[in-house]
């Protein structure tokens, strides 16, 4: 309902959201533990971050708790401790649990400085196989692929769905030498693995993906628009994939993400709700009142993956290529009247061996033809030339 | 047009005069004679008369319509005044006369200077006939005593009867009718009085009036309220008649006026304010659509949260707390299109009267304000049609008499004709969208026998929103009313009214066949009054009655559409309430200094079945897994029942004849509440009834005001403070969801609201340049403290409201050039509103999330905007069917883009601060009116 009157605000306005430089500084409260972990009915290890909260203006990264003692528990069974891998990274021992469907399970955690939460139990619900992904290549929304499931409970007893999404795709850097420069005339061959040509990139997709059916007369999800997939970042160069997660989750934690989703992401319409704290399923274990932001999830997980060609989009819509602005540089050399020409050569030779040292420059080609790194190294793109064990070309 | 009179000679310097000038005064023969030096070059004529008003010690007379433009080059050497004259006259057409008391008349025609006696008149000709002047010297005498002459047939000599018969009785009765020239509307109670004396006559209903004069010369002042002064000199022969056109107080047509009926020193009443309907279309409008809110804006003590909220709220009193009645009927949505459009056609109104304290006993049911908006009764005498058209909305109305002077009717309508703008827009879904809304409004009245009267109304209004073809919203707004006076005996009037109101939304969407739905609301409501007024003695007046409310609330339910739908039906029970409330009230004029009223009210509140209420386990938060009980009602029980008495109390003081001092204190209470959950009002907010977990809302305020006027009440000035206490305010748990909601008590908290304001008035009632200035401070604080903590906001501290903006001011102005010219300006500051803003992030699930501060700690800039109409009309003379006027408006002169809110979004995995405007540049509009008479 809110999407219509904001989109009547625009008939009547053009480009009514500006950027906005808030007056005030945002002091922010004190420091809440965050907590985002999950046991799933899939093979481990689980992992649980332990983070804090930081105030909006400061540009530090979020403090970490470490050396805290972190508990999965399962409702009548077993509980382990985890194992702290990387500051305020514990993660479970291989094969010591696993989540099981229609089994609960909780969280304990003991700070360093011994505050002590712990969440409410979970339980793990059975959740259906995804019927289909669909996705739609034209270019009505920009330029991007938008993502639809289906899917359906036969049994009725699913009511929230949850999703989330992991992207890779395949791409290549258009401007790649198997030369390495050395100085001025000077070059020689790179090692295959030096020549990073095609690499594959990993993402999430952020969107907070829900859909309730409680008020359906079967649990069946037809068509439901997922996320839009934007042609960044080289997406549709070559080949991309994404993996869809689905969850079945429970009223609270579907509250816990909806909540997520109004106050961080549903705004900006005049008729907003008033902004709220999101409640999470952790709370102090002495203090009910001192709360852990965050939510330990216990889900079971189906999983489908999809590919999409570049070649499928319709020409009309193709996205842009990713690399179309890569720049070749020529770098001859400009001597000052008056200067040797050794004292040129030199003078060039430095300039032109700092740029490639700082990384403003890649060598491309001889004599002297230079690019920007990301054109001449995939890797530079924040890929990676292994190619994932799940790639299919 | 208006005869400027100067009568005395400026004493200001003049400084345009751009050539040096000398005069001198010469004696000749013992008797002055007056002689000019002077080069002008091509100078204003203005100037001259200026020059020579100062060196000379005359005045001039003249119209300066005629001496407006005419630039002049004449010299002259010591020259004898009066040839001057001639050589001024030969260069520019204009003739000048100049008497023995040195009374200089610019005429268009050449003056024939003999007199004959006091009754002598002569009209020149000239091409206007309303361009006379008449010249005779003990006239003259009496014009310049007449500093607010409207215009010069108060100089014509009028002959009653014929001079053949004047020997024929030493009296004559002189009678005709008073009227206003603007709509000819007749003017009732103006008063004729035979200047120089106290003797005088009234004009009954129809303005007939009907006086005895001696034979002979008299003047004759016709005075209505808020009309100027007329004079008219009369000879009397014999019996005759004598028709009089009063005009408006106000120089310009329709200005921008908020007037009261009494002084407003005189008044009780400290929290009215009257909004003057003529002024509607001079306000600067947004697309062309005259709104009455967007006065009410302007009031003192009156707030808005911005463009798009729907409602306004008064003294710190929330949205859903002002009773809006239209011809008794309330209305529940006043407004088009979300809140950009008045829902009132304002060609249809006789008055809009705003009470925000000192409320009387007879209204009741909204805890904050009363705002009583009357249709006005067509015309009794004759057709008339007035209409406009403006960007995307026209609008027509009709009005005349059923019967020649005892019924009569009107009727308009007014609708969107075009929703061009979208096309204009480069979206897909909104190219294939469309926004219409229309309403209608009627009514007829009756004037039955001695005095009674019957009138009946109607209005309707709807709107319908369609949204890429797929998605429809529907608004409708419906109004009936029965009102019949009957005067029983001179001392008591009885009116009954029975009035209906409807108001409903509906929403469709198919964009998805599998969950294609449709929502549907309606609230009802009856009301069923008799209404009292009784006079025992004449100092009291007083009221008393009884009135009945029937609620009825269809709440927000939701069906499948189609076939193809899985959606469940959700049709949630109806509720129904009873409110019966009596009053009685007397307003008692103690002496000329002291006027008291008292009133006092109950409400009986009774909610009725079916209905289920729930309860919840005692010591357990309010949850749906706490509920512990489940009460069944069946249908016609009492489910709950509240009574509360209201008392209302206000005095007048009056220090000095023109400084009064008025207190007031109200107590009222509610029974229905609007459930919002939203910073502004949004369309699909509903209302819901009391019940066991819904208390009624509660009210109480003081006020204390002083009242001044000046300059025989043309200014006038005035400060009211006041401060208000609310109880059971509705507030939300965090994260309720208010739609399909089948056990909102659950999410429901109760909260306490506090404010306090000063209100500062300036207000120059008439003149070329009118209008207010208004500036308010007050704060307005809510307080949710339950005993849970899921009942408490801000850990139960006190917290501003979301429209809490304590500075607010706001300048109206008209500024008139000429008759046919005048501009209108509309300018407003007020304080940015509270927002709750996001203070720490954190990361989960991959991504960066915000966590917010507590409940409105934060400001959004402050909201400044200046809005322009020049409202061109055209000429007026008498004889021409259609008068067209043209009115251009810029709203949002500055272009600003005022904050509607701030507000952070992710932008990848960067938070970036954003602000929503609602308008972010200047919206010119051009609107055509016209009127048939």
């Amino acid at each position: 309902m809110h999407k219509s009157t904001s989109i009547f605000l625009l008939f009547l306005l053009t480009g009514c959201i500006e950027n906005f430089d808030l007056p005030t500084v945002l002091n922010g409260e004190r420091r809440t533990l965050v907590v985002d972990g999950s046991i799933t009915d899939q093979e481990g290890p689980y992992t649980v971050k332990l983070t804090n909260t930081k105030p909006l203006s400061a540009d530090t990264i979020a403090q970490v708790e470490t050396g805290a003692t972190v508990i999965i528990e399962e409702e009548n069974g077993t509980s382990v401790t985890l194992v702290e891998i990387l500051p305020g990274v514990y993660q479970t021992s291989p094969n010591e649990i696993r989540g099981e469907i229609g089994k609960s399970y909780r969280l304990s955690i003991r700070l360093f400085d011994g505050l002590e939460y712990q969440s409410t139990w979970e339980l793990i619900r059975r959740t259906p196989e995804i019927d289909e992904i669909r996705y739609d290549l034209s270019s009505e929304n920009g330029q991007g692929a938008q993502l639809y499931i289906d899917t359906q409970d036969k049994l009725g007893l699913s009511s929230f769905f949850r999703w989330d999404i992991e992207e890779v795709w395949k791409y290549e850097a258009p401007l790649v030498s198997d030369l390495i420069f050395e100085s001025l005339g000077v070059t020689s061959d790179k090692s295959v693995e030096d020549i990073h040509r095609i690499c594959w990139k990993q993402s999430k997709v952020i969107d907070i993906m829900l859909s309730s059916v409680s008020d359906l007369s079967q649990s069946s999800i037809q068509n439901h628009p997922l996320a839009f997939i934007g042609s960044d970042s080289a997406r549709f160069d070559i080949r991309y994939s994404a993996l869809i997660k689905q969850y079945v989750i429970g009223l609270q934690e579907f509250n816990f993400w909806k909540g997520l989703r109004d106050t961080n992401v549903n705004i900006g319409s005049i008729y907003d709700n008033q902004p709220y704290h999101v409640e999470g399923n952790i709370k102090n274990t002495l203090n009910a009142q001192t709360e852990a932001f965050g939510y330990f999830r216990a889900n079971a997980v189906i999983e489908k993956r999809i590919f999409i060609n570049r070649s499928e989009f319709p020409r009309a819509s193709r996205p842009d290529p990713a690399f179309s602005d890569c720049v070749i540089f020529d770098h001859e050399r400009k001597c000052v009247p008056g200067q040797t020409v050794s004292e040129c050569s030199r003078v060039h030779e430095e300039k032109l061996l700092e740029l490639i040292r700082v990384g403003a420059r890649i060598f491309y080609a001889e004599p002297y033809f230079f690019t920007n790194q990301v054109c001449g190294d995939c890797e530079k793109y924040g890929g990676s030339t292994v190619q994932p064990t799940y790639w299919k070309e | 047009m208006t005869m400027k009179i100067k009568k005395y000679p400026s004493a200001t310097k003049s400084a345009l005069l751009l050539v040096l000038c000398l005069f001198l005064a010469k004696s000749v023969n013992g008797q002055t004679v007056q002689t000019v030096t002077a080069n002008y070059q091509n100078t204003p004529l203005s100037t001259i008369i200026k020059s020579l008003e100062e060196s000379h010690s005359i005045r001039f007379l003249y119209m300066p319509d005629w001496v407006y433009g005419v630039r002049i080059t004449v010299s002259a050497n010591d020259l004898p005044i009066q040839d001057f004259f001639q050589k001024l006259s030969s260069a520019s057409e204009l003739f000048f006369h100049m008497n023995k008391d040195g009374n200089v008349i610019v005429s268009k025609s050449r003056i024939n200077p003999s007199l004959k006696g006091n009754f002598f008149y002569q009209t020149l000709s000239s091409e206007e006939e309303n361009e006379e002047v008449v010249v005779a010297g003990s006239i003259l005498d009496d014009v310049r005593e007449q500093v607010s002459v409207s215009n010069n047939l108060s100089k014509r000599l009028y002959e009653i009867g014929s001079p053949k018969d004047r020997f024929k009785s030493k009296e004559g009765v002189l009678s005709g009718s008073i009227s206003d020239p603007e709509n000819n509307d007749p003017l009732p109670g103006a008063t004729v009085v035979i200047k120089g004396t106290t003797r005088g006559v009234v004009s009954d209903n129809e303005g007939v009036y009907s006086i005895r004069l001696p034979k002979g010369p008299h003047t004759l002042v016709y005075q209505s309220i808020g009309m100027q002064d007329t004079y008219r000199r009369v000879m009397i022969y014999d019996n005759g008649t004598l028709d009089v056109e009063v005009e408006s107080d106000l120089r310009s047509l329709d200005e921008v006026i908020v007037t009261a009926e009494q002084s407003t020193v005189n008044n009780i009443q400290s929290g009215l304010t009257k909004i003057d309907m003529k002024s509607l279309n001079q306000v600067p409008t947004l697309f062309g659509e005259a709104d009455i809110t967007k006065v009410v804006f302007a009031l003192p003590g009156v707030q808005t949260t911005g463009e798009g909220a729907s409602g306004f709220n008064v003294r710190g009193g929330r949205a859903d707390q002002n009773l809006i009645l239209l011809d008794n009927v309330p209305v529940y949505n006043t407004n088009h299109l979300f809140g950009f459009f008045s829902a009132f056609n304002s060609d249809l109104l006789e008055s809009a009267d705003l009470y925000k304290g000192g409320i009387q006993a007879q209204y009741g049911g909204r805890v904050s304000s009363v705002f009583d908006v009357r249709i006005r009764d067509g015309d009794y005498e004759k057709f008339k049609a007035k209409g406009g058209i403006g960007p995307i909305t026209g609008k027509i109305s009709v009005e005349g008499p059923i019967k020649k002077d005892t019924s009569s009717y009107i009727l308009g309508l007014r609708s969107t004709y075009s929703d061009w703008p979208l096309r204009l827009l480069s979206d897909p879904a909104l190219q294939n969208s469309s926004a219409f809304f229309a309403d209608a409004t009627a009514k007829t009245s009756f004037k039955l026998a001695d005095g009674n009267s019957l009138s009946i109304s109607a209005h309707h209004s709807r709107d319908r929103f369609r949204l890429n073809s797929d998605t429809v919203y529907r608004y409708f707004n419906n109004a009936f009313s029965v009102q019949w006076k009957k005067i029983i005996n001179d001392n008591l009037n009885l009116n009954l009214s029975g009035t209906f109101a409807n108001h409903s939304f509906g929403l469709e969407d198919d964009s998805d066949p599998a969950l294609a739905f449709e929502m549907d609301y309606e609230v009802n409501q009856t009301n069923l009054n008799a209404d009292f007024d009784y006079f025992p003695k004449e100092d009291h007046k007083v009221k008393f009655g009884l009135n009945n409310t029937i609620y009825g609330v269809t709440p927000l339910g939701r069906r499948p559409l189609g076939n193809s739908s899985l959606i469940v039906e959700n049709s949630p029970i109806k509720e129904k309430g009873l409110e019966t409330a009596a009053y009685i009230g007397d307003e008692y004029h103690h002496s000329e200094k002291l006027t008291v009223y008292g009133g006092f009210r109950v409400s009986l509140f009774n909610r009725f079945g079916p209905s289920e209420e729930y309860s919840f386990a005692p010591g357990l938060p309010r949850q749906i897994s706490t509920i512990s009980d489940t009460t069944t009602y069946g249908k016609g029980k009492i489910v709950q029942t509240y009574a509360t008495p209201e008392i209302r109390f206000s005095a007048r003081y009056k220090l000095a004849d023109d400084l009064s001092v008025k207190v007031s204190f109200d107590k009222m209470s509610q029974y229905i509440h609007q459930l919002t959950n939203s910073i502004a009002v949004s369309p699909t907010d509903t209302w819901k009834l009391s019940n066991s977990s819904i208390k009624p809302q509660k009210g109480n305020q003081i006020s204390l005001g002083l009242f001044k006027e000046f300059n025989k009440s043309q200014l006038e000035l005035s400060t009211v403070g006041f401060y208000k206490k609310l109880k059971n305010l509705i507030e939300y748990k965090n994260g309720a969801d208010l739609i399909l909601n089948e056990v909102l008590e659950a999410d429901i908290v109760s909260a306490e609201g506090r404010s306090y304001g000063l209100e500062f008035l300036f207000k120059k009632k008439a003149g070329q340049l009118n209008g207010w200035i208004s500036y308010t401070y007050a704060r307005t604080f809510v307080k949710a403290d339950g005993f849970f903590p899921d009942e408490r906001i801000n850990d139960g501290e006190e917290f501003p409201a979301s429209f809490d903006q304590p500075h607010n001011l706001n300048v109206i102005a008209n500024y008139k050039f000429t008759r046919r010219v005048n501009l209108s300006l509309n300018f407003t500051y007020r304080s940015g509103r509270p927002v709750t803003l996001p203070v720490t992030s954190y990361e989960f699930n991959g991504t960066t999330f915000v966590n917010f501060s507590k409940r409105n700690q934060f400001n959004i800039p402050d909201y400044v905007r200046l809005d322009f109409a020049a409202n061109f009309e055209g000429n007026h003379r008498v004889h021409k069917k259609i008068h067209g006027s043209w009115s251009f408006s810029v709203y949002n002169l500055l272009g600003r883009s005022n904050a509607y809110s701030v507000f952070f979004r992710k932008s990848g995995n960067d938070l970036e601060s954003l602000k929503l405007s609602v308008f972010n540049q200047a919206i010119p509009t051009l609107t055509y009116n016209f009127r048939m008479l």
